[in-house]
């Protein structure tokens, strides 16, 4: 049953290079610790070649020219890990975190069981070079190992560079070669190995077993197993994760618009990446942006968050990054940017059956797009699709969101009569309402005043009366010369002998008239 | 000649000459039935899809109700359709009692935004660099054109016309905003006084004093239905582009009903030519209502609704009570212009019923 493990050298380096690609290839090294401990905590190969060493100071350090100094994010190195992980589950969905020996070893080894897979991938070389473009494709140089045992991978992955595929039983001649420090073995055992002449794992795995157990106890025995390539851990599986995060923390704050969405492509890019290795979309988006604070005598962060859901799952981080753009030139935040952080829920990708003949409907993409740049225009609770409540107050409705409703196909077509439409005034216009023998007769609203030349009603309602809510009224339908005549074309002038239907109503608890709108 | 005036005679006679199929199929419109029996049977199946139509008249005539039974038809089809409230005068209520299935409308309905204009800035942060660009850069798009220093896109040339057009009537500006008198234009105040000598501008000066007392009422009436619908209209235009633009609706309803013919022609030509343009190709149905023509050439179907009686009922037997019910009234609707070159009749009546409450 083969195991394979995936392994990021200098992976504070790398996780922090992944959001920043142009880092890529120049010698970068990361600080540590805060003021005046501040210490080399890694550095990549092409700086280590320079002559940077781990645990130089900041000072020492910074007298090396051309190098590319960034701060150890651990938040970076969390989202690191997880795609690291993504990568993994591209292959198996049986994956594990590799045991840390030390509190302070990182996430940098991830560990598959690769039992069933060689149906779906091919042969464990194939998976291997697999693994190897995955990782890249996220933005890591990994070390990749194929062995037949958990042990032996993990000893592999981290001895060894680029692609290695262990043969079954031939753990022991490929791991004897390495040196001891590649087991990560604790100091106090790695010195007293030095002191007996012990440098390499064959060295160490040929001792006597009991011998080991005598000095060291099970704990040197397992070592020793591991130096021959012989243990037998179980891998235990990791559960899925039901969201995506991807952070970065710039060097400078960033007080602009344009290069913020320049970031945020960077991340969304490698959300979607990620989320397309497991054939998912994004639901909804959260934007946590770190804001720079003034104050310096409070100490929690401040935060600007925007959430974006989607009625459809998306999977183009364009598509996301212009929601976005759309979103924060709505709500910019009040201070420069200090650190960004994007959480993705994931989704199924919608899958729907197209056809010939299917009615007129925007692309929801394009439609989510169309809608935020409306309101953006008009403002956020102004666009969306009318519903009314269940309730017999007037004018009683809310605005939802616009989702392209499914189709449901009916049989035969809307035939009914021509309905009188009634044109609302938002808010109801003041009114006056002169009433001879409980009929009204005269109306007066906005500095005019018309005889009622017909009318109907009273169509008395109320509701609410257990409620702040409360209402009565009594409406009626006159029909006036109209309150706001049309101009003629000709001569400009009012058309004073327009005739028009209107609602009126009598506001029972206001004791006051109103018109509700015209009939047109 | 005989054969080409052969092959036009049959092709005028509704058959086409060898080479000629294609051509005849890009004549005939597909049509949308508006859900009237009587006006589609006048319009020979319904509004043409793919352009622009207009529905014009003055108040209560029906033609709300209309653009309700073409949107009842298209939602019916599984359409999504769209209605951009100018005035934000929609009613749920009856846009559900003529039968449209509300989930599938998007109601935008234009205003003046609460706080932030477009392209102001917060406080100096995350403005894009481009915006401010073009908030520096507030020219007429002609003239910047024409010094071929930078293009702006058609929908931002109504950016800033509530700005632009009193500069319009600066001369006039000053009358119009005390009396409440609504002079079109300079040019136009001046053909008025010709039309009617009684009416030269001086007399106008004069006539305003001494009417001021009813102006000043009408003004305040029109300063509280949106004397100055510029921001309103900047925003229904917008929308309207992204929404032509986006594709895929059955019906856009653009309603400026709510808005004088006055204002709604000082919206340039170029708009209605553009929205033609891009509805051109497509099956969508845009719908302008509104008192008067505004999109002129532009449109393919002009219709004008008037109303022609009120059915008043009682409802009570009892005539002590005296309970009417509003029932409906008569709308005829006219055909003002259709690029159809042949239909059977201009004119239908019919009639509409009030919700039932």
């Amino acid at each position: 049953m083969p195991f394979a493990c995936l392994f990021v050298p200098d992976f504070s380096v790398q996780a922090v290079a992944r959001v920043e690609p142009e880092l890529r290839d120049k010698p970068v090294g990361v600080f540590a610790g805060a003021a005046p401990s501040t210490k080399v905590f890694a550095v990549n190969s092409a700086a280590r070649s320079l002559g940077i060493e781990v645990g130089m100071t900041k000072v020492q350090a910074e007298g090396f020219a051309g190098i590319e100094w960034r701060w150890r994010s651990p938040a970076e190195e969390k989202t690191a890990h997880a795609a690291l992980l993504d990568c993994a589950w591209t292959i198996s969905p049986r994956v594990q975190n590799a045991e840390k020996e030390n509190a302070g070893d990182l996430d940098d080894t991830v560990v598959l069981d690769l039992a069933g897979c060689d149906k779906l991938f091919g042969s464990t070389e194939k998976i291997a070079q697999d693994l190897a473009r995955v990782t890249a494709n996220v933005g890591f140089e990994a070390n990749v190992a194929v062995a037949d045992n958990y042990s032996a991978a993990v000893t592999a992955a981290q001895g060894f560079s680029g692609v290695t595929v262990i043969a079954p039983g031939q753990e022991s001649a490929h791991i004897g070669v390495l040196a001891l420090e590649s087991l990560r073995v604790p100091q106090e055992l790695l010195e007293t190995l030095r002191r007996w002449g012990i440098h390499t794992c064959a060295q160490f795995g040929a001792l006597p077993e009991i011998a080991v157990i005598e000095r060291f106890g099970q704990e040197g025995r397992r070592w020793q197993q591991i130096a021959q390539g012989r243990d037998t851990s179980p891998l235990i599986a990791l559960d899925f994760p039901e969201q995506f995060e991807e952070c970065m923390e710039m060097e400078t704050p960033v007080e602009l618009l344009e290069p913020l969405l320049f970031l945020l492509n960077r991340l969304l890019d490698q959300l979607c990446a990620r989320l397309r290795m497991h054939v998912l979309a994004i639901s909804e988006v959260r934007v946590t942006l770190t804001l720079e604070r003034n104050d310096s005598r409070r100490k929690e962060p401040l935060q600007h968050i925007r959430t974006i859901r989607l009625p459809v799952p998306a999977k183009e981080g364009k598509f996301l990054l212009k929601l976005l753009q759309l979103d924060l030139e709505a709500h910019p935040p009040t201070l420069p940017v200090t650190g960004i952080g994007i959480v993705a829920i994931p989704a199924k990708t919608r899958s729907r059956q197209l056809g010939l003949f299917l009615p007129l409907s925007p692309d929801p993409e394009r439609l989510e797009v169309m809608l935020a740049r409306i309101r953006s225009t008009v403002g956020e609770s102004r666009v969306g699709s009318p519903e009314l409540l269940d309730t017999h107050r007037p004018n009683a409705f809310e605005q939802k969101h616009f989702v392209q409703p499914e189709i449901v196909w009916k049989d035969g077509g809307n035939e009914g009569t021509a309905r009188a439409a009634l044109r609302i005034y938002r808010p109801p216009l003041a009114a006056n309402v002169e009433l001879r023998d409980g009929k009204p007769v005269r109306l007066t609203c906005e500095g005019a005043s018309r005889a009622i030349l017909a009318f109907a009603g009273p169509w008395k309602t109320k509701g609410d009366w257990w409620s702040e809510t409360a209402w009565a009224r009594d409406e009626w339908d006159v029909e006036v010369r109209a309150l706001r005549p049309k101009r003629e074309m000709e001569t400009g002038q009012l058309q004073e002998k327009e005739i028009a239907l209107y609602r009126i109503y009598k506001d029972q608890l206001a004791k006051r008239w109103f018109v509700e709108g015209i009939y047109d | 000649m005989a054969s080409v005036a052969a092959s036009f005679g049959k092709f005028t006679n509704g058959e086409v000459g060898r080479g000629m199929e294609g051509f005849r199929g890009q004549v005939a419109a597909e049509l949308q039935p508006c859900g009237v029996v009587e006006l589609d049977a006048v319009l020979g199946g319904g509004f043409p899809r793919g352009s622009l139509v207009e529905l014009c008249g003055a108040a209560s005539s029906g033609r709300t109700g209309l653009a309700f039974s073409l949107l009842a038809q298209a939602t019916a089809q599984q359409e999504a359709c769209a209605f951009v409230d100018v005035s934000d005068s929609l009613d749920p209520a009856s846009l559900a009692a003529a039968g449209v299935d509300l989930p599938r409308v998007l109601w935008v309905r234009c205003g003046e935004t609460q706080g932030k204009s477009d392209g102001a800035e917060s406080s100096g942060f995350f403005a894009a660099p481009e915006k401010r660009t073009r908030e520096k850069a507030a020219y007429p798009a002609s003239e910047k054109t024409l010094r071929g220093q930078f293009w702006t896109h058609p929908r931002e040339q109504l950016r800033g016309i509530e700005k632009e057009i009193p500069s319009l009537l600066r001369g006039r500006a000053k009358v119009a905003e005390s009396a409440g008198i609504h002079v079109v234009n300079v040019r136009a105040g001046r053909d008025l006084a010709k039309k009617s000598p009684e009416l030269s501008p001086s007399k106008i000066e004069m006539s305003r004093n001494s009417a001021r007392e009813n102006y000043e009422k009408a003004s305040v009436r029109y300063q509280t239905a949106g004397a100055k619908p510029w921001k309103r209209l900047e925003q229904a235009l917008k929308t309207t582009d992204l929404l032509l633009h986006s594709g895929g609706w059955g019906v856009v309803v653009v309603d400026l009903a709510d808005i004088s013919w006055v204002d709604a022609r000082r919206i340039n030509l170029n708009v209605w030519f553009r929205f033609r343009r891009e509805l051109e190709n497509t099956k969508t149905i845009l719908l302008l209502l509104g008192e008067e023509s505004c999109a002129k050439s532009c449109a393919s179907l002009v219709l004008r609704c008037e109303r022609k009686a009120e059915h008043w009922s009682r409802a009570a037997q009892d005539c002590n009570s005296g309970v009417s019910i509003l029932q409906g009234f008569a709308v005829q609707g006219e055909v003002m212009r259709s690029r159809k070159q042949s239909q059977p009749a201009d004119c239908a009546r019919w009639q509409t019923q009030v919700m039932a409450r």
